[in-house]
């Protein structure tokens, strides 16, 4: 698995550990629920919009060094296979001393 | 501009075009809209704005009074904006009200109507900065024969914007792919699950959206803030015991495509349908994929095999499986289209309203005071037949056959003390 983040001037993938990569950061990524919407019809979906958390490994505050503000800007994220697994906007980033949580919105 | 889509279609307002005075959003207008009219913005004492794009006008109107007295044509700014001007030859008072008729937005290269369902989903996300593309929603649609009227008035979220008009279209969409749901009859190809790629299956059976009859509004109007048209169709047998849903459609115009919406609605509505849970090994399923669970032996329901929509899927990256939830309509009653009536164009100076319902089109006739008051008295004929004075209601009504699409009569009717009106009505 692993995660691109369209920065600028050019993208920069997140790797995990045991993948080893220039950015070897990549910690783990939540549930994805992805449900059809309908309109007004209630019992089929109508809901939030599809979003995915993806948790970076913030250690000596490189992540967040890295990332700096990525708000609005696409972020792609990859199985194994490189088929894609979910891409989206960035809409929220949460930085603490040892992690970065980069939550992707569509 | 990467705009989420819970984020803010950016429709431009008056203030784009220097009007301070009030913020009013400048509307994106796609399809026939020439039956249902749809108001003006008001940009000086004459002129008005029809659409923040070059549009046809075919009519325009002054307190729902048709006239012929204004121009059309295009204003554009340094930024390469251009939108639709009516001018009319008076200055229009204050507390007076413009609408008109027309078609929306063509498409730049081939110059046909914006009015697919998914061209005009990919319109609005085009404009939000996003580029996904709707494929199979456009083959499906083109298909059926699924083509809608409407407007964008209002500063909504892209997915809000899209769920009307994906509502209307009886489809449902994430930003992944967009189909036809429901359908009667769901075509190849499926998924096919079977115990060695899927288990886990549990079906429900849900009073949720349960209905035998459906009142279908639609052709809705901007301008008179209301739908027009309306259908009634009918579920035999009746699981639901008789049960209504009202439902307003309004981006559709055409009788045709309201009752083709309607009777994928009713199925869906008044059939057997269950709302199934899986886990897959085929990671790959989205909602809108079709899928057959084949000889399962999980699946707990007599009869044949079933055809399951994926409507939702919760993905776990490091997982080999996907949790599905999906809906499957095992039986389906007959649909008969059993009511129609139609809100007749406000062009005639005296308001006549339709309804038809047991082979009886009733027609309530109204002056043009504000409020309206019925007249009573009128002397009417439908098709040159024997004539029907109205009621104390303002009603006549006259023996017809329903027919979709509906074919033209001549109503003509003469009111005490004013001359006789002839118009055309379609039943």
């Amino acid at each position: 698995m692993k995660l691109v983040v369209y920065l600028k001037p050019s993208p920069i993938t997140f790797t995990r550990p045991i993948d080893g990569g220039k950015y070897p950061l990549l910690d783990s990524v939540t549930t994805l629920r992805v449900a059809a919407r309908a309109g007004q019809q209630s019992g089929l979906g109508v809901g939030e919009s599809p979003s995915i958390n993806v948790v970076l490994n913030n250690i000596d505050k490189r992540a967040a060094t890295l990332l700096g503000n990525p708000l609005r800007l696409r972020a792609e994220l990859y199985n194994t296979d490189n088929s894609l697994f979910w891409a989206g906007f960035i809409s929220h980033l949460s930085n603490s001393s040892g992690a970065s949580t980069l939550t992707i919105e569509s | 501009m990467n705009l989420l889509l819970s984020e803010n279609v950016p429709l431009r307002t008056t203030q784009d075009l220097g009007d301070f005075a009030e913020k009013t959003p400048l509307p994106q207008r796609f399809g026939d809209l020439t039956q249902t009219p749809f108001k003006l913005i008001r940009l000086s004492a004459a002129k008005f704005l029809a659409a923040d794009h070059p549009m046809e006008i075919t009519g325009a109107f002054i307190n729902k009074a048709a006239t012929l007295d204004y121009n059309i044509y295009t204003e554009s700014d340094e930024d390469g904006h251009t939108w639709q001007v009516v001018e009319f030859g008076t200055p229009i008072p204050e507390t007076d009200e413009a609408s008109a008729v027309g078609r929306g937005r063509r498409n730049p290269k081939t110059g046909a109507l914006i009015e697919n369902p998914a061209d005009i989903m990919e319109f609005v996300l085009k404009l939000c900065g996003r580029s996904e593309t709707f494929g199979r929603l456009r083959a499906e649609a083109a298909g059926a024969g699924v083509v809608l009227a409407g407007s964008i008035t209002e500063i909504k979220s892209i997915r809000v914007t899209l769920d009307d008009v994906a509502y209307s279209a009886g489809a449902i969409w994430t930003p992944l792919d967009a189909r036809l749901y429901p359908v009667i009859d769901p075509l190849p190809p499926f998924t096919v699950l079977t115990k060695m790629n899927t288990e886990n299956v549990v079906a429900d059976l849900d009073i949720t959206d349960t209905a035998d009859i459906l009142h279908l509004s639609y052709a809705y109007s901007d301008a008179l803030n209301k739908p027009l048209k309306f259908i009634e169709l009918t579920a035999s047998p009746q699981l639901y015991g008789g049960l209504v849903q009202e439902i307003i459609l309004p981006w559709i115009s055409s009788p045709r495509v309201a009752e083709a919406v309607g009777r994928r609605w009713l199925h869906r509505l008044a059939g057997d349908r269950r709302t199934v849970t899986l886990s897959s090994g085929e990671t790959s399923l989205r909602p809108g994929s079709w899928t057959e669970l084949r000889a399962h032996p999980e699946w707990g329901i007599p009869g044949t095999d079933p055809k399951i929509m994926v409507l939702a899927v919760d993905l776990n990256a490091d997982s080999s499986s996907v949790q599905i939830t999906g809906e499957a309509v095992l039986s389906t009653p007959l649909v008969k289209l059993t009511a129609h009536s139609v809100a007749l164009p406000p062009v005639l100076g005296s308001g006549v309203t339709l309804k038809v319902g047991a082979g009886i089109a009733t027609f309530t006739l109204e002056d043009d005071q504000q409020p309206p008051q019925p007249i009573k008295g009128a002397r009417a004929t439908l098709d040159g037949g024997p004539a029907v004075t109205s009621n104390a209601a303002g009603e006549v009504a006259f023996p017809v056959v329903v027919s979709n699409p509906p074919k033209a009569h001549v109503l003509r009717f003469v009111a005490p003390g004013k001359a006789p009106i002839q118009m055309e009505v379609l039943l």
